[in-house]
């Protein structure tokens, strides 16, 4: 093989000598690297977003309940078992283990002050019972029942309450917004065929004394932590300075009320309770201690009933046998 | 024919040996840069998705400056926050000069500031000015948020003081997500994550309101790291405790705050009404995710032990629940 001449060695070490002058530079640009810089660069190419701002009202498509005071900010959505939790996270749960069907949730703008505005979120929770358990579950004790139909309260800054089979809450971003929010009440449930002309069957299974009847509330599942236990009716009761909690169950027959009455009392031991024995006065009826607390648990027809976690064994053997007298008429 | 064949200067009779050895170098050659060249391509840039992979995140926090809680009561948000981020060692100890801060906010809903479901807008405005002052070359704020992004950051108010404050939204687009295994993880595998923002980030600050959880017990500032989780994360409540504590093995900050000045304590994490928050007027700054979500347990009624994800996250080595070993600086500024 022929020797290479001096020119040809001369222009091949300046060869090599370029390209690793080349891989010297891209190791000192690589190093002294800014990756925000790169991001920024592709946060441009992807269309940096315009100027985020509030959505500017639109009288398209204004629903036929609204009043003239507010303007739709956009369309309304809808979302399923699926989504909700897309748009109320872990509240989600609350709603799907009480017979949750759909939600719709709507904004919209005072015609005044498109700054002030409001967002009505409409559960459609598949039946009357459903609805009014998710309304007292979260019902406010600041609240202030007001006269719109079978339960409705407001708030400083907000509206709850129930109709048919729908619960619907509005809230606002001000409280500056109260006639609004009143007038979209009124307006949905004169515009609803559902509308609450009867109030739902609930103090009737408690005795009226020394009642809290704003807090009578409808749970549907894992009532008191015991998985088996659903569909009971809470109430509070004032005894001086101590409060005690009755409930009461309607179930399907009496066999199925005292086989519940059974599994809790057992539930309760297997969580570091003990049987004390039977209500003084009470037939099918058990006492128990569950740490500082008493409980109580009876069974009369269909019924299974009790109070809960009172504070000490007097008060909570009163409101048992006040429950008991009701029951049996 | 016989074809007479004119030889240049650098031309030479090759032997076919030579020759071939020759072909078979250069093709190596080339194969090998070629290889070399298809190794080393990254198809999505800097910043980009790169696929499955066992990753942990940079570690945001700052081991010199110590770990600290200072837990500050009094109503007005800037002034709380001034005291506590002074107590700590001041911002000047974890922000320095060039830092690309990012402040993970609670934008999760299209709602109110009012309701304090979401980042107090003046609080990030503070913050991101302290920043700033110390040095900072940018500041952004990032939230993969449940609602629609734009309406969250409009609506809360946050985009607006945003603006105002000189830091940088960013929005939740696909191509900022990476799907990741958090070594050590229960329940963070090949899922995705907003890495792109962590990864431009030198620094990382939690902002986060108090609120009670339906699914929790309560959000504070490891159920804040929700924020950075994409896909179908809602399957997570399934097993929230050990998911929380998932999120705090994934983030090491450089300062958490946790905003308790009007606490949600009912109807969490949405709330819905004034009515379901209660002045408690405090303002915890730390250096600890877990300490400062301890102490803020006790803005809700409860303690550490009621809420199982910060017992989690304790026995994972990822901070203390007891606060007191910290010695924790409790200022009142009224």
């Amino acid at each position: 093989m022929r020797r290479a001449r001096t020119a040809e060695t001369c222009i091949g070490l300046l060869i090599l000598i370029a390209l690793a002058g080349i891989a010297a530079t891209i190791y000192s640009v690589q190093s002294r690297f800014d990756p925000s810089y790169f991001t920024a660069m592709k946060a441009k190419e992807e269309k940096a977003p315009a100027r985020i701002s509030l959505p500017a009202p639109s009288e398209t498509a204004a629903p036929s309940f609204l009043p003239e005071s507010l303007v739709p900010m956009g369309p309304s959505q809808t979302f399923n078992a699926e989504t909700l939790s897309d748009k109320i996270d872990g509240k989600a749960e609350l709603y799907l283990s009480s017979g949750f069907a759909s939600l719709t949730s709507s904004r919209f703008a005072k015609r005044s002050d498109a700054k002030s505005w409001l967002e009505l979120y409409v559960y459609d929770m598949g039946e009357a019972g459903n609805a009014f358990s998710v309304y007292t579950v979260q019902k406010r004790k600041e609240g202030q029942d007001f006269d719109l139909g079978a339960a409705a309260y407001k708030t400083e800054d907000a509206v709850f309450f129930i109709n048919g089979s729908k619960y619907v809450e509005i809230v606002s971003s001000s409280p500056n917004m109260g006639d609004e929010m009143l007038a979209l009440a009124e307006n949905l449930v004169g515009s609803d065929p559902q509308q609450n002309t009867r109030k739902p069957d609930t103090a009737g299974f408690f005795p009226p004394e020394s009642l809290d009847a704003g807090s009578v509330t409808l749970h549907m599942s894992d009532v008191f932590g015991f998985s088996e236990l659903n569909r009971v009716y809470t109430a509070n009761y004032e005894m001086g300075a101590l409060q005690v909690t009755a409930f009461v169950s309607k179930r399907e027959n009496a066999g199925e009320a005292a086989g519940l009455a059974e599994a809790y009392g057992r539930f309760l031991i297997e969580n570091g309770g003990s049987e004390i024995g039977p209500v003084p006065g009470i037939p099918n009826s058990k006492l128990y201690q569950v740490y500082d607390t008493f409980e109580t648990v009876l069974h009369k027809g269909p019924f299974f009933a009790g109070t809960h976690e009172a504070e000490t064994r007097e008060s909570a053997v009163e409101i048992a046998s006040r429950l008991y007298r009701k029951l049996v008429e | 024919m016989k074809r007479d064949c004119v030889k240049t200067p650098f031309q030479t009779r090759m032997a076919r040996r030579d020759f071939l050895k020759r072909t078979a170098q250069a093709g190596l050659a080339v194969a090998a840069t070629g290889a070399l060249g298809y190794f080393l391509y990254d198809p999505e840039g800097p910043g980009g998705t790169t696929g499955k992979s066992a990753l942990a995140l940079p570690d945001f926090s700052v081991p010199e400056a110590g770990k600290h809680i200072a837990i500050v009561t009094g109503t007005d948000r800037v002034k709380t926050v001034n005291a506590g981020l002074k107590a700590i060692g001041g911002i000047e100890a974890f922000i320095k000069k060039g830092d690309r801060v990012l402040i993970k906010v609670n934008a999760a809903f299209a709602t109110p500031s009012t309701l304090c479901a979401t980042t107090n807008p003046d609080l990030l405005a503070e913050v991101a000015r302290l920043c700033f002052h110390a040095g900072a070359a940018s500041v952004a704020m990032a939230d993969n948020t449940i609602n629609d992004p734009s309406s969250c950051y409009a609506l809360t108010g946050l985009a607006e003081a945003a603006e105002s404050s000189g830091v940088r939204t960013i929005l939740p687009r696909d191509s900022l997500f990476q799907e990741i295994t958090i070594p050590g993880s229960n329940l963070i595998k090949d899922w995705p994550v907003l890495l792109a923002p962590l990864r431009s980030a030198t620094k990382l600050i939690g902002i986060c309101p108090v609120k009670d959880h339906n699914r929790s017990g309560a959000s504070m500032t490891m159920k804040n790291w929700y924020g950075f989780i994409g896909g179908r994360r809602n399957i997570f409540h399934q097993d929230i405790h050990t998911f929380i504590k998932d999120l705090a093995l994934m983030i090491q900050p450089t300062i958490v705050i946790l905003d308790g000045t009007m606490s949600m304590v009912s109807n969490g994490p949405t709330g819905g009404s004034v009515s379901d928050l209660k002045p408690t007027n405090t303002m915890i700054v730390s250096t600890d995710q877990v300490a400062a979500d301890a102490a803020g347990a006790a803005l809700l009624g409860r303690k550490p032990s009621d809420l199982p994800f910060i017992g989690k996250a304790e026995e994972a080595g990822l901070g203390t629940a007891d606060i007191e070993h910290l010695s924790p600086k409790r200022i009142n500024i009224g």
